[in-house]
């Protein structure tokens, strides 16, 4: 059933973040990765996640322009930025956009965990 | 010419009068001289042959009485003679020089005269003429005498002689005189008058040919002459009026080119005046010629307080303006400073400024221009803009830097925050040993890309093979590039020389061009590698890589040299700025050109070494 699955989707350039949240939610949930905003938006269509950290910075499809395309198509899906620079007026316009957290890298486990357990719970 | 010491001048009519006066009297006086003593001498030989006739016939009607002595015939011979005109005396003399007829002298008779002119008479054997002074109011007389001789006989038988007064004579010479004065005068008169009247005739037109010449020379140019004499004056005038039509002609032309060089100066004041470069003109003895409005403010001179006055002078002998324009007329040629340093009121002031000889028309050096304008204010823009650009590059070159090491930082953090809860996990351990190391390892080289990137050329240059480099960067990125399917396209000429370099940071320059040629490639295509020699007096290495790629956008390939520059759809770290840097330290240079959605080429220019 799908809005009981526990599938988080993690979208970020860098194969050390990737593998951060490996180690840390892998054993947990059910973790898709992917290192590009076009795929990101090709998992949510396909296999729904019900949350996923998005970086912002990517080449070519980054994580704003996605967060722009779910709004866009409406989809239900929370969605937390992390980022490794903080721009007051990102975030704004992303929890505009409908994030619902902004997470500095490097980032907190903790807050990352609880994240992940609040939403899929 | 001092006007006081000219001669004063006679008119022309006038010294005409004067000169032909004097023809006029000369000749007249000439003539009248000449007629008066023809007429005089007439008229004496008139009376003397009358006087000499009368004396003849006298002898001839007397000869008898003397042959015979019979004086009472003779006496009356001779008062008969004495009453003819102008007789002033009869005398006959006998045969003995008596006196035998003496007229109104009977008391003579007999008696023999002693004075010099009867004895001379007597002595005469011929006609004998003796003009003498009779009497007491000793009037002028001809004393004619003439011997007198019967036929067949040498034999003088007596003398006569008339006294013959010559003042009729003089009187009718005098009268003739007077006529001829008379006549002379009137003659002279009407000579005169003849020539006042030609005079003017010829000098009339004169006049008026001279009237107008004063006119014209006063500037009225409108005179023409009218003179209609068939003769010089006409053709003068003629010429005249030709000549006036040509200087009519050639001062409109004068007018023309006046007008028009009083408006190109105004239109030139103009440009002058409303340049907003300061300009400044020397002679060739470095005066000053001009100074424009602009040039006034810059340099804070007045045109007046200036012209005309030595440039040290009017800016100093070690004004920069000064010393460029001084070198640019000895030197023949014109200078350029983009920045000259000046002081004004004691405050710093920029100038960018030029020079140039300034020539005649054939081309002689008559002076020297410079054109300036004040950059003071550019300069402190240009310093602000310095600033906020070294401040973009500093924040572009953070965040570059805070997102290069936040991301292994961040996966760094989350192996060490989560070892204490895994440390029994053999699978979190596996990859907690290659994870964390990459992770430093990839902080540790960013930070010696930084380094690199700043630091001073050390690295040893050695001779290398730059086709031999690239091949072995291709071999490394061999497997990659065949998984994206790229295909290596060969134009590396192997004969060529080698180059000066570090075969270190050569390499990981055209590791980070083959690494950029395969991101752009995402889908696969062709990467050209190309090298060739080029010029000849200093050779070089032109080494192309060419992609068919995603290409870049102008603004993207303008920066891409900068650090972690980085655009919506890219971002480059440290390798394109570190690669432009190696090739710079091999005194080379890297140049990229690029199209979206055809591909990128960068070229790469490297010296040769020097056999």
């Amino acid at each position: 059933m799908e809005h009981l699955s526990k599938r988080i989707l993690v979208v970020d350039d860098d194969q050390g973040i990737l593998d951060s949240f490996e180690v840390l939610l892998g054993d947990r949930y059910d973790l898709v990765m992917t290192d590009n905003g076009y795929e990101a938006l090709r998992i949510i269509e396909t296999k729904p996640p019900r949350l996923v950290f998005l970086d912002i910075k990517m080449p070519g499809l980054d994580g704003m322009d996605v967060l722009k395309r779910l709004r866009k198509d409406q989809k239900k899906v929370e969605v937390v930025i992390i980022t490794a620079t903080h721009r007051e007026e990102t975030e704004r316009e992303a929890k505009s956009l409908g994030a619902i957290d902004f997470l500095m890298k490097p980032l907190n486990i903790v807050e990352v965990e609880r994240i992940a357990s609040q939403i899929l719970s | 010419m001092d006007p006081k010491k000219e001669p004063k001048s006679i008119r022309l009519q006038t010294r005409l009068i004067l000169y032909s006066t004097l023809v006029i009297l000369l000749v007249m006086a000439l003539t009248i001289i000449l007629v008066e003593k023809r007429q005089s001498e007439t008229i004496q030989e008139e009376a003397q042959k009358r006087g000499i006739t009368m004396a003849r016939h006298l002898a001839a009607v007397s000869t008898n009485a003397l042959l015979t002595y019979n004086y009472i015939v003779l006496e009356q011979n001779a008062e008969r003679v004495a009453l003819e005109e102008d007789v002033l005396y009869v005398i006959i003399h006998d045969k003995e020089d008596k006196v035998a007829a003496y007229s109104q002298h009977g008391e003579k008779q007999g008696m023999i005269l002693t004075d010099e002119v009867s004895q001379k008479a007597i002595r005469a054997s011929e006609l004998l003429i003796q003009p003498i002074l009779h009497g007491e109011k000793e009037i002028k007389v001809l004393d004619i005498s003439i011997p007198v001789y019967i036929k067949e006989s040498q034999e003088k038988w007596g003398t006569i002689r008339i006294g013959l007064s010559l003042e009729g004579m003089s009187s009718q010479i005098l009268k003739t005189r007077l006529n001829l004065l008379l006549l002379g005068g009137f003659a002279i008169v009407l000579g005169i008058l003849g020539s006042i009247f030609f005079a003017r005739r010829i000098t009339q037109p004169i006049s008026g040919l001279v009237g107008t010449t004063i006119a014209a020379a006063k500037g009225d140019l409108d005179q023409v002459i009218d003179i209609h004499t068939r003769d010089e004056i006409e053709e003068l005038g003629k010429n005249f009026n030709h000549m006036i039509q040509q200087i009519r002609l050639h001062r409109e032309e004068l007018e023309n080119h006046l007008r028009e060089i009083i408006s190109l100066k105004a239109y030139t004041d103009n440009i002058l005046s409303s340049m907003t470069n300061g300009l400044i003109t020397a002679d060739s003895e470095m005066k000053v010629v001009t100074l424009n409005e602009r040039a006034e403010q810059i340099l804070g001179k007045k045109k007046e307080e200036s012209a005309g006055f030595s440039m040290a002078r009017v800016l100093g002998d070690r004004h920069p303006l000064y010393g460029m324009m001084a070198e640019t007329f000895a030197q023949d040629r014109g200078i350029f400073h983009s920045e000259i340093e000046l002081k004004k009121n004691g405050e710093p002031m920029w100038l960018t400024g030029s020079t140039s000889v300034l020539t005649d028309g054939e081309g002689k050096k008559i002076g020297v221009l410079a054109v300036f304008q004040d950059i003071t204010g550019i300069k402190a823009l240009e310093e602000k803009l310095r600033q906020t650009d070294r401040l973009a590059a500093l924040g572009t070159l953070s965040a570059g830097l805070a997102h290069e090491i936040k991301n292994p930082l961040s996966a760094i953090k989350t192996f060490v925050q989560l070892l204490p809860r895994k440390l029994g996990n053999p699978s979190f351990m596996e990859k907690f040993n290659t994870t964390v190391p990459r992770e430093i390892d990839r902080i540790n080289h960013l930070v010696e890309d930084l380094l690199e990137l700043t630091r001073r050329r050390v690295h040893p240059f050695v001779a290398l093979d730059v086709s031999y480099l690239i091949l072995q960067v291709l071999d490394l990125h061999g497997e990659e590039m065949k998984k994206k399917q790229i295909r290596f396209e060969d134009h590396l000429d192997r004969t060529l020389p080698p180059v000066e370099g570090n075969s270190d940071t050569l390499y990981r320059a055209f590791s980070n061009l083959v690494i950029n040629a395969i991101q752009a490639m995402p889908n696969g295509g062709v990467l050209r590698i190309s090298s060739a020699m080029e010029g000849s007096k200093r050779p070089e290495l032109n080494i192309i890589f060419r992609d068919a790629g995603i290409g870049m956008d102008a603004e993207t390939a303008k920066n891409i040299f900068n650090p972690f520059f980085t655009t919506k759809d890219r971002g480059v770290g440290l390798g394109m700025a570190l690669t432009h840097k190696i090739i710079e330290d091999h005194r080379g240079t890297i140049e990229v050109m690029s199209e979206k959605g055809v591909g990128t080429t960068f070229v790469l220019v490297l010296p040769v070494i020097n056999s």
